[in-house]
């Protein structure tokens, strides 16, 4: 399963070795991982589709260390991340890895900009220099006009692009995005896979996306399948296929 | 200081959402509410100072207090409501409205800890300043209780150190108080009048009469008193003799009461109520009696009063000092029978001057009787002549002892001013007929008011030489009173006094603080004050178990954002910590809110005063003292009860794993 070349495996981003991860519920044990092996190129955008319970929302957590798998070793660089203590691990999701979900889960109390700013500021940047990022990162979603509005101001696809700038901010090495676009109708959806696959050229970042979204998954450059807990697809495709799989998509 | 990223999530957590019209409204009214409170407190202040101003003047009649008592009242009341209403609008407009209500009851019941804190402190320090006032501060006293001598050369002795303002002996005693009307018990205290009132402020207490009467009685009017008081007493006999002689012969009706009505004349028609307040002050009311009631002063007796007549005699010669003279004199004159058995079982009454009682009651034998038990003084004649003359032999059998009664045992004797009563010692003399009581006669030359019902109740004054002679107690005292010139610092003082005490080589004596002669007390009241401390606590912990409600449930409303923080890498401390700061602050601003305005109610309080009514309370005021050191105690505690019900929901929170919450989005 794993084809990735020893030369491959030492510029990787992450590593996922055997990754199982299981529930219990009373006396019967939920498989929903089982022997994951993954490896994200830095800069790679990766899609994982699957039917509900595949375990493709687990594997992401367990990724984003939200979760932590059952066995098996993640490992970032050269730091298998299982092995941190929660302050180490808290630490480590707020410099290295961004959150998109399907729900903005924005703090409701708080406007774009502070929204924005969260992360800046649990990672104790000075004031300043979180607003100044997050300033920036709004203008680059396209929402420097909605700075000083709450969340419930907003309408549902500008409140998701906040919060892609707040998974932004700290720029992070990872972006990891549960069914960002679930909750959203058509139109919103493309303008916010587009800012999604434009952040990722922009900058480099690997981003792995969750979707349901069959025409997400087809302007990715390499699609993964979940079924049952396994990986039983991994297909890379050809950037020609991918731009015009983009078009289509803005065509329609 | 920079607030940190926890305050400022709590904060706004805390903080109102939206806009509401209502708590402005509400500020507004209560603004108003607290204006006219404010008005209404002045006017009842200014129309005091009207009352003052009027009262003796012609128009005092008119003027009715009562509403000034009211509208005083009205207005604290409405003051209080206002600003509560006041606290309530900001804590709206500042905080969500859960918030508000839970830091409105923390501030509840800060505030009643605070108040009620406050009078209880004020009571015992109003108690504590009336026993201090009363008797010094420090009282030596022998160990086994007894009796000792020497106290002269103690006294100087102590009053060298610069600790010690002033030392007073004294000799004390249980005693009984007879009255013509009434008895009670009391305790008989010998001081020297001018130690004394170095040491106790027993001189200013003196309500009625005076307290250098103690040294010098024949400086009082009292000839002229006991002339009036006998005026008085034969009208009184008049108009009974005229009531028998109605009851016997109601034909004669019309005679007899107009009869009745001139001898009573109209300072004597109501004997009991005379006798409580009708002698304020003998040098107005001697002149203007011995204007209109000069017949009683003439020689001849029309009334068949004759203990009466007897004193006549008495009292313008001096041959009442002695009975066994004076008794042979009255059989003579064929007032009292010649031998009569002692009536009544009351033991401790002298033998020697149950004849004339019971002459008064053998010839009269009126129903009245039972009514007026003893009216003339007759029977409390001084009938102790060789122990009054024990103490002082030179001294003339004419003057009486000197004597001071608190305010409430001359009420309950229902004597007058200057009036002659008897004090009576079981500690007698032992005759072949047994041991007989020892009795004093005095006349009460002051009244004292000290404030402190045990005092005006028990305590009765006269100079010491002649209580130790009625005690047999030869040149003993009881104890000595020291009065310190720092009554703050008791310990260095009664170390002080205790060496001093070792140099004389006096280790027989012990030496007091008031505080441990109260201990009792003093312990009872902080006692009763810690139960009420945490009776009341237990609003503050009603208000933290809100407190731990609301904070539980914003944790689990939250659980979301609780999540999204923690994805966004927020260690589980610090989430911990945001609602950990949301319950303290609910707690601080509660308490702080709570404490202020108690103690804004205890200066208007302390300053307006809640007037009790006189007759059901011994304190004409409520005395309120803030004590610091409660007041931080009331905050600390507040605190503390606040901060552990924070610590539940706060580590609810830290623990929520963040793929629940967002799980639970669904």
């Amino acid at each position: 399963m794993s084809h990735a070349a020893p030369s491959e495996s030492s510029t990787a981003l992450v590593r996922v070795e055997h990754m199982h991860k299981e529930f219990t519920h009373g006396a019967r044990v939920l498989h929903v991982l089982r022997d994951v092996d993954l490896t994200l190129a830095p800069g790679e955008m990766v899609t994982i589709i699957g039917a509900s319970g595949a375990g493709k929302s687990t594997l992401l957590h367990c990724l984003g260390t939200l979760d932590l798998p059952t066995r098996g070793r993640i490992l970032f660089g050269d730091v298998d991340i299982t092995r941190l203590s929660p302050p180490d691990l808290a630490a480590f999701r707020n410099e290295t890895i961004g959150f998109v979900f399907q729900f903005h889960h924005l703090l409701a109390e708080f406007t774009a900009l502070e929204n924005a700013m969260m992360p800046a500021l649990i990672g104790r940047l000075p004031r300043k220099v979180a607003r100044e990022r997050a300033t920036e990162m709004l203008e680059a979603v396209g929402l420097s006009h909605r700075l000083s509005h709450r969340p419930g101001e907003l309408s549902g696809g500008e409140q998701q692009r906040v919060a892609i700038a707040r998974a932004l901010v700290m720029r992070p090495k990872l972006l990891l995005a549960d069914e960002p676009t679930g909750n959203l109708d058509t139109k919103t959806s493309e303008e916010v896979h587009d800012l999604i696959f434009r952040l990722n050229e922009e900058r480099a970042m690997t981003v792995l996306v969750v979707t349901h979204n069959m025409e997400l998954a087809r302007m990715a450059p390499r699609r993964i399948r979940m079924e049952d807990g396994r990986l039983v697809d991994d297909i890379r495709v050809d950037d020609s296929e991918v731009r015009a799989a983009r078009r289509g998509s803005k065509r329609s | 200081m920079r607030e940190t990223l926890e305050s400022w999530i709590a904060w706004r957590h805390l903080r109102a959402r939206g806009t509401r019209r209502w708590p402005r409204a509400v500020g507004i009214v209560s603004v108003i509410v607290i204006g006219g409170g404010v008005g209404a407190l002045l006017w009842a202040r200014s129309s005091a100072a009207i009352a003052e101003e009027l009262a003796g003047g012609p128009a005092a009649e008119l003027f009715v207090p009562a509403a000034a008592d009211i509208a005083s009242l009205a207005g604290l009341i409405a003051v209080a409501l206002g600003v509560l209403c006041l606290g309530l609008a900001v804590l709206v407009e500042l905080f969500n409205l859960l918030s508000a209500i839970i830091i409105l009851s923390v501030a509840q019941g800060c505030m009643a800890l605070v108040v009620v804190l406050s009078l209880m402190t004020g009571l015992e320090q109003d108690l504590q300043g009336k026993i201090i006032r009363q008797s010094a501060e420090i009282r030596i006293t022998d160990r086994e209780g007894e009796p000792f001598t020497g106290y002269a050369d103690i006294t100087r002795a102590l009053e060298d150190l610069a600790e010690v303002d002033a030392a007073s002996p004294y000799a004390q005693g249980e005693v009984m108080i007879r009255s013509p009307y009434n008895r009670s018990g009391g305790v008989l205290v010998g001081v020297l009048p001018e130690a004394h009132a170095r040491v106790s402020s027993l001189a200013e207490q003196i309500d009625r009469g005076d307290y250098r009467f103690l040294v010098d009685p024949d400086a009082g009017h009292w000839d002229e008193l006991d002339r009036l008081q006998k005026a008085r007493d034969e009208a009184v006999a008049q108009a009974i003799a005229a009531q028998q002689v109605r009851e016997r012969s109601p034909g004669d009706d019309a005679d007899d009461e107009a009869a009745a009505t001139e001898a009573t004349g109209d300072d004597a028609a109501d004997p009991s109520e005379e006798d409580s307040d009708g002698w304020e002050d003998p040098s107005v009311e001697v002149p203007k009696i011995r204007g209109d009631a000069d017949a009683p002063n003439d020689a001849d007796d029309p009334v068949p009063a004759a203990p009466a007549g007897a004193d006549d005699e008495g009292w313008d010669d001096e041959g009442w000092e002695d009975p066994s003279v004076e008794i042979p004199k009255l059989r003579e004159e064929g007032v009292i029978p010649p031998k009569v058995p002692p009536v009544g079982a009351d033991p401790e009454r002298d033998p020697e001057g149950e004849p004339a009682q019971a002459a008064h009651s053998g010839e009269g034998a009126e129903p009245a009787e039972a009514a007026i038990p003893t009216l003339a003084p007759s029977g409390v004649e001084e009938s102790e002549p060789a122990e009054a003359g024990e103490g002082d032999p030179g001294e003339g059998t004419e003057a009486l002892v000197p004597l001071l009664l608190g305010a409430e045992l001359i009420e309950e004797l229902g004597v007058p001013l200057g009036a002659r009563i008897q004090v009576i010692t079981p500690i007698g003399r032992m005759t072949p007929s047994g041991q007989i009581p020892g009795f004093l006669a005095v006349r009460v030359v002051g009244v004292f008011y000290s404030g402190n019902y045990e005092y005006d109740h028990q305590n009765v004054y006269a100079p010491l030489d002649r209580v130790q002679a009625l005690l047999r107690l030869g040149d003993a005292v009881t104890g000595i009173d020291v009065k310190l010139t720092n009554s703050e610092r008791l310990d260095p003082a009664v170390a002080a006094i205790r060496s001093r005490l070792a140099d004389l080589g006096r280790d027989d004596l012990k030496v007091e603080t008031w505080r441990e002669l109260h201990k009792n007390l003093f312990s009872a009241m902080f006692l009763e004050k810690v139960a009420m401390f945490i009776g009341l606590l237990f609003v503050v912990l009603v208000a933290a178990f809100g407190i731990l409600a609301t904070n539980l449930m914003s944790v689990l409303d939250k659980a979301q954002e609780i999540a999204i923080l923690k994805a966004m890498g927020s260690s589980d401390r610090r989430i911990a910590r945001v609602f950990m700061l949301e319950g303290m602050i609910v707690g601080v601003v509660g308490s702080a809110a709570g404490i202020g305005v108690g103690l804004l109610f205890c200066a208007i309080l302390a300053k307006q005063g809640l007037p009790l009514p006189a007759e059901n309370f011994y304190t004409q005021r409520l005395p309120v003292v803030v004590s610091p050191l409660e007041v931080c105690v009331v905050g600390v505690s507040a605190l503390v009860i606040v901060w552990l019900s924070s610590v539940y929901p706060a580590r609810t929170a830290a623990r929520l794993r963040p793929v629940d919450g967002l799980r639970s989005t669904d």
